[in-house]
């Protein structure tokens, strides 16, 4: 049986705001240690909203969202990540102006626990690619870099939870690839993942569970192996 | 536990990404644009030699096509088809083997082994094609439950940590290379001159 303390973060209830438009109606969401889950919908459904909320950074929100027990129903956007979580953002968030090595090591810092597993002589093992770039500033580097490097700053912070938001966006086949074979490593390091991207079917085989969200509601929910045979799948994704 | 079409749809969206890969390496020789990097193009008939013809394809001859072949006997002209360019798929790769090592010894060589690039991912596409879009969608419609839970174990048994996590981590560990190793804006290596 689970129990409250088994769940990496819980959200319970919540809602979020842009303005007076109401985007999120009640999300309930659970993510235990290690798991991997998959938020799907259609474009302005809610999923973003949903991880910036979860992130503390939309102010108009409402419910009961908890990191390891604690109460982060009104934490700021860095109390959350002190909680253990990583974001890599849409668009990679990598810092322009700063090199490799730089984007790397400010963010450093040891896991909750005191876990280092993911040192940067690991992060750089891991993507080879970096090593080569290490003297190159941010915006000099091309979308895949700019994208392993976002993935690997956000494992040097030693989370417990990543959460990845249209990370192949944009980019070759072949990298898109070996993102998701990245995202294999991060789940078998027992890291727990959240994960929305554009690919469904492969969301899915990622994933132990998944929900859907229809304007702002979970419409589908359960573990994704039951939400990839869900005959409402394709209506909801429009696909 | 991941169903057996999930995992064939898995293996050939990384294939897929390989062949084009190996296209993309050429066609970029073939302008005049790179010069091919020989260490990838091994790199990539490796894992095109490792992954689909050792592993991948066994699976859906041994589980998929057998059963199908039962359940629905008007496949079988197809099945005859895909079976038989399972089969000789390593002598193909074995001529494109040949190939680039013509063009290494001597590179007047590089348009027959482009031509045989060339041939080998169209027969590969539409191979894949024919499985993903004419026969998995009957298999979905004429096997039975209990077909697709014996076919599921099997096909499982490559994510079970005692059978075959080492080789997933090996044809991961292969996969990352090849990344690596193709120019931007394809992969994450350096362009070459």
């Amino acid at each position: 049986m689970t129990t409250h303390g088994d769940f990496l973060l819980e959200a319970e209830g919540v809602h979020a705001w842009y303005g007076s438009s109401h985007v999120l109606h009640g999300i309930d969401l659970r993510i235990s240690r290690g798991q991997t889950v998959g938020l799907l919908g259609r474009n302005g459904m809610g999923k973003s909203t949903l991880i910036r909320t979860l992130l503390g950074h939309v102010p108009q929100r409402d419910g009961h969202i908890t990191f390891f027990g604690h109460d982060c129903s009104r934490a700021k956007p860095h109390q959350v990540a002190r909680m253990g979580v990583a974001y890599v953002p849409e668009g990679r968030g990598v810092f322009p102006n700063l090199t490799v090595r730089e984007n790397l090591l400010m963010a450093a810092r040891p896991g909750r626990d005191g876990r280092c597993d993911w040192p940067y002589e690991r992060v750089l093992e891991r993507f080879p690619r970096l090593t080569e770039r290490l003297t190159n500033l941010g915006n000099q580097l091309s979308g895949g870099e700019q994208q392993m490097l976002s993935i690997g700053r956000a494992l040097m912070t030693h989370p417990d939870l990543i959460i990845l938001d249209e990370a192949t966006e944009g980019l070759a086949p072949l990298i898109v690839t070996e993102i998701w074979n990245v995202i294999t490593d991060i789940k078998e390091s027992g890291i727990a993942t959240l994960i929305v991207d554009r690919d469904f079917r492969r969301v899915l085989s990622h994933s132990d569970q998944a929900l859907v969200l229809q304007k702002g509601l979970v419409e589908l929910a359960g573990p994704a192996a039951e939400v990839a045979e869900s005959p409402d799948l394709t209506r909801l994704l429009g696909v | 536990m991941k169903s057996a079409l999930t995992v064939i749809r898995d293996e050939h969206r990384a294939l897929a990404a390989v062949l084009r890969g190996l296209q993309f390496t050429v066609e970029q020789a073939r302008n005049g644009r790179q010069n091919p990097d020989l260490v990838l193009l091994k790199s990539m008939l490796d894992y095109i030699e490792a992954f689909p013809d050792k592993l991948h394809h066994p699976k859906e001859d041994k589980y998929i096509y057998r059963v199908l072949r039962e359940r629905d006997p008007d496949t079988a002209e197809k099945l005859d088809v895909l079976e038989e360019e399972h089969r000789q798929e390593p002598e193909w790769l074995g001529k494109l083997r040949s190939k680039l090592e013509a063009f290494e010894q001597d590179s007047t060589n590089f348009e027959q082994f482009a031509d045989a690039v060339e041939w080998y991912v169209n027969s590969h596409f539409s191979h894949m094609n024919m499985e993903e879009e004419v026969i998995l969608p009957i298999a979905e419609k004429v096997l039975q439950p209990e077909d697709w839970k014996t076919i599921d174990a099997a096909f499982a048994s490559n994510e079970d940590p005692l059978v075959g996590v080492g080789t997933q981590r090996q044809f991961r560990d292969l996969f990352s290379r090849i990344v690596n190793l193709m120019p931007a804006p394809y992969g994450l290596g350096p362009e070459r001159g």
